[in-house]
């Protein structure tokens, strides 16, 4: 590829980028639907829709705490290390063993 | 092999070897030469390979994080135990619905953070991203003291009739709870009432206190502390190139040109549009380093810093700080089975049916597909190409599908729900589901809080579970690639010794990193409810590793999408395989995993949902 049309290429794609973000997104956003409502929750509740990880959310850890704190105060037979729970984390490992042993060569 | 150092043999041409922890020997066997493939372990790779690279720098942020944070401990746990005392008596008034003294324990303790200190907070500013913007680029990096004054003056009116519904709500729960309280909590009617008046004052507050972010807008000017931040991380990782034997001049030119990439690319992700549509850092990066790649080429003097597994062994080693045990009792039993026994069935099913029926020719592009679409997206995407050791394009098109996949599931999701589920199922059932599917953890927020607040708070939980899966997933799968797959690809058993030399060693570090962390958090969290997230989640990992970890994970990207070339790309693209591989595997996700929260919610643990 010459170097001219390297660039040209390149800078196009960069001003493509650019018009989808101040134009073109935001006017394909009011033609999927259920879209622009999704968008206000996200600017009401500064939500990063980008988010790859739960330390990036404020919901997590407000969930979290919601969570625990209810089962605490309302179910503590139902919290921490129950025999159930452990089944679970059993369960959990025992698939990964045998999945992972039996599957096909 | 992308993960692996490969290197040209004389009279050997397209020989691929590994020089990572084996050594090749030519040897004479019944006269003809043949190459011998030899592990052994030598204790200079401790400071030689970038495995160990990894594990060093990452545990040397998490320890700077520990001597930084950890001297509160004391101050932090008798704050708790003030906010204890304080609340704990009327929180507990009744079991029939949470009082206001609930509500005000839990907000009290979250408010305990011991990354507010003075460093937490400079640490903040030093690895602050570029700002949100909208139309004008410019406000990415810099807003001046009237710009942000004038916003402050355009939230205020906004801010005050939020706050001054909010007092209002609050008195008039306050009135409700006296009412039911007066009644013995014996009134059904009274009680529900209540109940009302204080979700009614917890919503209204919650719109303040979001108005009330607004109005404490601030000038920033993020120019400096952006070269700052790169001038810090080329030396970081400058000393390690070094002692790995590379040029630490050349790396650090090489590195000017990775950096600006990685700002460009937070550029991009930062643009209100960009957000809105779910389109993060991970994309931008690999997106601008495939493009120029591809276009005007990849300077050569840069190529000494394009140095993937170095950055992103390093971010792992951080992620696994923040994989915390303890979290996963958190929705208690109902919510493990849906994150830990649906998500490795439907690893484990994609992956056999992507290997016996659809035929993916690269078992380790299988497996990138199966975690990102099964476990949690780009991070698990991400911890497992490094333990199976893909190669860059397979992590390239994994991150690829999830972007398009999680946007699309987004939107439709919270539509099939409000319009298909029962209204008494549509927050706990609803939210499992997604949180359970939905690759990215900032999709699954968005999509719950359009259904309301505990959608999002199961959903997220379910997602945080998830997410700490990332750790045995990466363990299992480095296992089963050791053992397995690379033993048939050399066609040798392996034994003990062997699984060590091939094992790759930043996992221990990744590993290591969790179980350290894990058991400091039950440790903190034994004193006194709430100072496990006050010292390790609002702490060490929020105020250290966190502020680095997604720049090396924006390094690394840049360094993938700098050295791809579309033609490998589409190589894998043949066939469509990988897009009938995810949707196989997203399908049948979405099918279990609904009726696995159905199970577990409403009929093995209903007296659980109740207390959600």
């Amino acid at each position: 590829m010459s170097k001219k049309k390297g660039w040209t290429i390149l800078l196009s794609c960069l001003l493509m980028v650019y018009l989808f973000g101040v134009s073109i997104g935001p006017w394909l956003q009011h033609h999927i639907h259920g879209m622009d409502e999704i968008v206000t929750v996200m600017e009401e509740n500064d939500i990063d829709g980008g988010a790859y990880y739960y330390t990036e959310i404020e919901g997590a850890a407000d969930g979290h705490a919601y969570l625990d704190q209810s089962l605490q105060f309302f179910a503590p037979e139902q919290y921490g290390l129950t025999l159930p729970f452990i089944a679970g984390i059993i369960a959990c490992l025992l698939i990964l063993y045998i999945g992972f042993r039996f599957l096909p060569r | 092999m992308f993960w692996q150092e490969q290197k040209e043999f004389p009279g050997q041409a397209g020989l691929n070897v590994d020089i990572f922890n084996r050594r090749i020997r030519m040897a004479e066997k019944h006269g003809d030469q043949v190459v011998e493939d030899v592990g052994r372990w030598e204790w200079s790779e401790m400071i030689k390979k970038e495995d160990w690279w990894a594990v060093w720098l990452g545990f040397f942020i998490l320890l700077m994080g520990v001597i930084i944070y950890f001297p509160q401990a004391g101050d932090l746990k008798q704050e708790l135990q003030a906010v204890e005392e304080k609340y704990a008596a009327d929180a507990q008034k009744t079991d029939k619905f949470r009082t206001i003294g609930w509500y005000q324990l839990n907000d009290a303790k979250q408010k305990v953070k011991a990354k507010d200190n003075a460093i937490g907070k400079w640490l903040a500013t030093f690895s602050k991203k570029p700002h949100t913007w909208s139309a004008n680029p410019l406000n990415a990096f810099y807003m001046g003291e009237e710009a942000a004054e004038a916003k402050r003056e355009k939230a205020r009116p906004k801010y005050e009739e939020l706050a001054a519904a909010a007092d209002q709500a609050f008195e008039e729960a306050k009135a409700a709870q006296a009412r039911a309280e007066a009644a013995n909590f014996a009134d059904p009617q009274i009680n529900e009432a209540a109940k009302g008046a204080i979700a009614d004052w917890r919503d209204a507050k919650l719109k303040a206190s979001k108005a009330k972010k607004k109005t404490g807008a601030k000038a920033y000017n993020q120019i400096g502390w952006l070269i700052l931040l790169g001038v810090a991380f080329a030396v970081f990782f400058g000393v390690g190139m070094k002692a790995m034997g590379k040029s630490f001049k050349e790396f650090l030119m090489g590195f000017s040109f990775i950096w600006l990439i990685s700002v460009l690319a937070y550029f991009a992700s930062a643009q209100a549009t960009m957000k809105a549509y779910g389109v993060g850092y991970a994309f931008w990066a690999i997106f601008f380093g495939i493009l120029i790649s591809n276009t005007v080429g990849t300077p050569k003097w840069a190529m000494p810093a394009v140095q993937t597994e170095y950055y992103i062994k390093t971010g792992l080693v951080l992620l696994g700080a923040s994989i915390l045990f303890e979290k996963i009792i958190t929705i208690g039993t109902a919510g493990i089975f849906v994150a830990w026994v649906v998500t490795p069935t439907v690893w484990l099913v994609t992956y056999y049916v992507g290997q016996k029926y659809i035929k993916i020719p690269s078992k380790r592009l299988n497996a990138t597909i199966c975690s990102d679409m099964s476990v949690c997206g780009v991070s698990a995407a991400i911890a497992t190409a490094a333990a199976c050791k893909a190669k860059k394009e397979e992590l390239t098109l994994s991150v690829g599908l999830s972007l398009v996949f999680t946007s699309i599931m987004m939107i439709v999701m919270p539509a099939i729900i409000k319009t298909t589920f029962p209204v008494d199922k549509q927050l706990i059932l609803g939210g499992a589901w997604m949180g359970g599917t939905i690759d990215a953890i900032g999709a699954v927020a968005a999509a719950g809080s359009f259904l309301g607040e505990k959608a999002l708070y199961v959903a997220a939980t379910i997602k945080m579970i998830q997410n700490v899966l990332i750790g045995v997933m990466a363990f299992a799968v480095a296992i089963y690639f050791t053992t397995r797959v690379e033993a048939e690809e050399t066609g040798k058993k392996v034994g003990a010794m062997e699984i060590w030399y091939r094992f790759p060693k930043f996992v221990i570090g990744f590993i290591g990193a969790s179980i350290i962390f894990s058991l400091l958090y039950t440790y903190f969290d034994n004193q006194v409810a709430g100072l496990g997230p006050a010292m390790i989640d609002q702490g060490v990992v929020k105020g250290m590793g966190d502020f680095f970890r997604k720049w090396f994970f924006t390094l690394s990207f840049v360094s993938i999408g700098l050295a791809t070339n579309f033609r490998e790309l589409k190589e894998h693209l043949v066939g469509g395989k990988p897009f009938i591989l995810y949707i196989f595997g997203q399908s049948f996700n979405l099918c279990l995993t609904l009726l696995v929260a159905y199970i577990m919610f409403y009929v093995v643990f209903p007296e659980l949902t109740a207390t959600i």
